[in-house]
């Protein structure tokens, strides 16, 4: 990658906390302009890792460089919401705008002309002058997020953006989103909508006990090897189905899926995908059989559950109790 | 540091230096908090003496005096009006202290007012029994009646012998004692008519000096002594110290755990470093200190001036004030932002706050020793022991028992200023980590290791 035009640049990036080693040897770039979805399972590293990236915490090997700088000296120019969001109670939407600019920069009637902007772009205009313990909880998450954004940051850090948000509202914040990238906004997000990282995310990371499993496109990371799956329905009985199928060559797993009616069949990595069909049409009288669509929830668990997750669905398949 | 750096620094502290104090200063709760205390105090010393020269209420009748020579009740009758005749000469009052120790008697009757145009009282002699008398005093028809033994007019009288005197119950106290006080001196009147003394020229040689004392000024000035006032002076610089100190210090203890328990510490530190937030914090909550300082400083002053003492506070003192008020304050405000750091909520401040407190609470403690022997080894010791410095140090200096040593002073002032640093020092490496920390309570050592890690 052109590292000149990097705006996040991770090399050998290593936290530990006591004996937890939280981040190992990262490395990881962005270019600008780019959405990136950070993702894990709880405790991967992945807030470890956003706290030094805004310089909260300091690693204690490698380096870490944003902005072509010390991240320490890129704060004004970084927009942070936090999972655990937290807004002044007693304080009123417009001062809490003005406070959040000024320590950004920003004078404070500027914030408060843009956050009031912002504010009816987010559909809540006219709150400037209420008390943050007087909104609701979607409210106050709107009101944190204009705070992230309203001294237009270069870099845009989300820790769960969307999580606790009615759908309406989820695609206010992504179309938000969306056109932050458009004005050339950098933005980093962790996730555990897999769904959301699949729609909005240019490129992905997945990390796992502080190391990182994966850094590539979205494309490329629905490509995983190991990952070919097929999906059949079975004129009768799935489940009987799924356990005839699993005994064939070249089939890892085979689940009947939630609908009761189909079943997904996971390839073996060396197993010819037109070889198994042919064994699954041999063996199993079916209505259809097709390539199943792999999403990032199939990558996540593949890298994190690995094994464990394998023999699960595997008992699950043969009806052994898990 | 670069120029950017440090402009970036000056702007994100003054940011939140600025919301910490608006976000006190400016609510009705601080406002009815400062206010409040001025009231009292204004109360106290301007309207409670102005309602207690409301005026007595007025009495008028008689008091039976039943005693066997009969000269009791005319020697209890001149008495009350040589007492009432006093009310309009105090320093005739002040030569009555000294004889009869009733003097109280006498302010009180001087703070409630009593004088001839409210008092009109006839002291009667009567021989009725007393079952009569008690009548006589319930249906009205007396004010009050006192029963004198012969025994307390012998010469000498008996020792033991007391009389009586009955009042009814909606008699007034400040009427009470002024009966009690015309019989009493009535008595004596009557046992010294009855010896042949002139009861007038003994009590006149017997009368004990009124000292007059008078406090010279370096530059001259002579106002009116009070040893108790010059007692009270540095008690009062340091309690006022101490007040606002700790005012400032525990309001930074509750931002700091509010911050932190309602998540919003996360969003602060991607905008500012964990230093730059506590100094801001530390210099908005030492603002309203200041503010306080100089409100309450301001109306002690003023009030001193009204109690013509205002000669015992310099303008070296007020400045001594403000230096060892301002390290002070930084000393107990890092300890109180460490503490606030570390925990989740004010329940759990209270384990840690306490030993805090309990070390500040030293200077109270020993106030009177060392007000009375400011260069005794305790003061010294004390002095040089941050964060008792400033404390101990204000007591010292702002007291006129005895001079201190110059040099001990800028010493002190040097040993606060290094100490503040050194504790704003740890508290910002405690502040850094606990921020981010949650789950149980770090115990002290826990917070000592914080300071250390890199």
């Amino acid at each position: 990658m052109n590292e000149t035009h990097s705006v996040i640049q991770l090399s050998g990036v290593a936290k530990q906390f006591g004996a937890v080693r939280a981040v190992d040897g990262i490395d990881f770039t962005m270019q600008r302009g780019e959405i990136c979805g950070c993702l894990g399972p709880n405790g991967a590293g992945k807030s470890t890792m956003i706290r030094m990236i805004l310089a909260i915490i300091r690693p204690d090997a490698g380096s870490i460089r944003v902005l072509g700088g010390d991240p320490i000296d890129a704060k004004d120019r970084l927009g942070y919401l936090p999972e655990e969001r937290g807004l002044y109670r007693k304080m009123k939407v417009g001062a809490f705008m003005a406070y959040m600019g000024r320590l950004k920069g920003l004078a404070g009637l500027a914030a408060r002309r843009r956050a009031a902007e912002a504010l009816e772009r987010m559909e809540l205009p006219g709150i400037m002058d209420r008390k943050c313990s007087d909104l609701s909880k979607g409210q106050q998450q709107k009101v944190q997020f204009v705070s992230s954004i309203i001294h237009e940051p270069e870099v845009l850090i989300l820790d769960e953006p969307f999580s606790g948000l009615d759908p309406v509202n989820r695609r206010l914040f992504q179309s938000e989103v969306l056109a932050l990238r458009e004005r050339g906004t950098t933005i980093l997000f962790s996730t555990h909508q897999m769904e959301q990282a699949e729609r909005l995310c240019d490129r992905v990371m997945l990390v796992n006990r502080g190391r990182k499993l994966l850094d590539a496109s979205v494309v490329d990371a629905l490509r995983q090897p190991g990952l070919r799956a097929l999906e059949a329905e079975p004129v009768a009985g799935a489940t009987h189905a799924a356990s005839t199928i699993l005994g064939l060559d070249g089939v890892l797993a085979a689940v009947p899926n939630e609908d009761g009616k189909t079943i997904r069949i996971d390839l073996a990595n060396d197993a010819d995908q037109r070889s198994v069909m042919r064994r699954i049409l041999e063996s199993v009288d079916v209505r259809s059989i097709q390539e199943a669509r792999v999403t990032l929830d199939d990558v996540f668990i593949h890298l994190v559950g690995g094994a464990a997750a394998e023999s699960a669905t595997t008992r699950a398949s043969s009806g052994v109790p898990s | 540091m670069t120029k950017s750096r440090s402009s970036h620094f000056a702007r994100r502290v003054s940011a939140v230096a600025w919301r910490e104090f608006v976000s006190m200063v400016f609510t009705k709760a601080f406002i009815f908090g400062v206010l409040i205390v001025p009231g009292i105090m204004i109360v106290t010393f301007a309207v409670i003496p102005a309602l207690l020269h409301e005026g007595p209420r007025a009495v008028t009748g008689r008091v039976l005096v039943f005693d066997p020579s009969g000269t009791v009740a005319p020697a209890a009758q001149a008495a009350l009006e040589s007492i009432l005749a006093r009310q309009l000469d105090p320093a005739a009052d002040f030569a009555e202290v000294g004889t009869s120790g009733a003097g109280g008697t006498a302010g009180l009757l001087a703070a409630t007012g009593a004088s001839a145009d409210t008092v009109s009282v006839r002291f009667e002699s009567t021989t009725k029994p007393e079952s009569e008398l008690k009548n006589l005093l319930k249906v009205g028809d007396c004010l009050a009646y006192a029963i004198v033994p012969e025994g307390l007019l012998a010469a000498p009288p008996e020792k033991q012998a007391t009389y009586t005197l009955a009042v009814a119950t909606w008699t007034s106290p400040s009427h009470t004692s002024l009966f009690t006080r015309s019989i009493r001196d009535g008595i004596v009147k009557a046992r010294l008519d009855a010896a042949g003394e002139d009861h007038d020229a003994l009590k006149a040689l017997l009368a004990a000096p009124e000292e007059t004392a008078i406090r010279v000024s370096e530059d001259g000035n002579v106002a009116p002594e009070s040893a108790a006032g010059r007692m009270l002076i540095p008690m009062g610089f340091m309690m006022l110290m101490w007040m606002v100190v700790f005012t400032g210090a525990n309001q930074l203890l509750t931002s700091t755990i509010e911050e932190k328990s309602n998540k919003v510490m996360e969003v602060l530190l991607s905008a500012a470093s964990p230093f730059e937030l506590l100094t801001g914090k530390v210099l908005g909550q030492g603002l309203v200190s200041l503010l306080m300082l100089g409100i309450y400083g301001s109306l002690g002053v003023a009030g001193l001036v009204f109690a013509a003492m205002a000669d015992l506070v310099t303008p070296m003192s007020l400045l001594l004030l403000v230096c060892y008020g301002v390290t002070a304050y930084f000393m107990v405000a890092a300890m109180m932002a460490a503490v606030g750091s570390a925990v989740n909520d004010l329940k759990e401040a209270q384990s840690l706050v306490g030993p805090v407190m309990l070390v500040v609470m030293v200077p109270l403690i020993l106030w009177l020793p060392i007000s009375e022997n400011p260069n005794g080894w305790v003061a010294v010791i004390t002095s040089f022991i941050p964060p008792l410095t400033p404390f101990v140090m204000i007591l010292r200096a702002t007291g006129t028992a005895e001079p201190i040593p110059f040099w001990q002073i800028p010493a002190t002032i040097g040993l606060s200023v290094m100490a503040s640093i050194g504790f704003l020092w740890v508290a910002s490496r405690i502040f850094r980590v606990g921020v981010l920390m949650q789950g149980k309570t770090p115990t002290p050592m826990e917070l000592l290791r914080w300071a250390m890690v890199r």
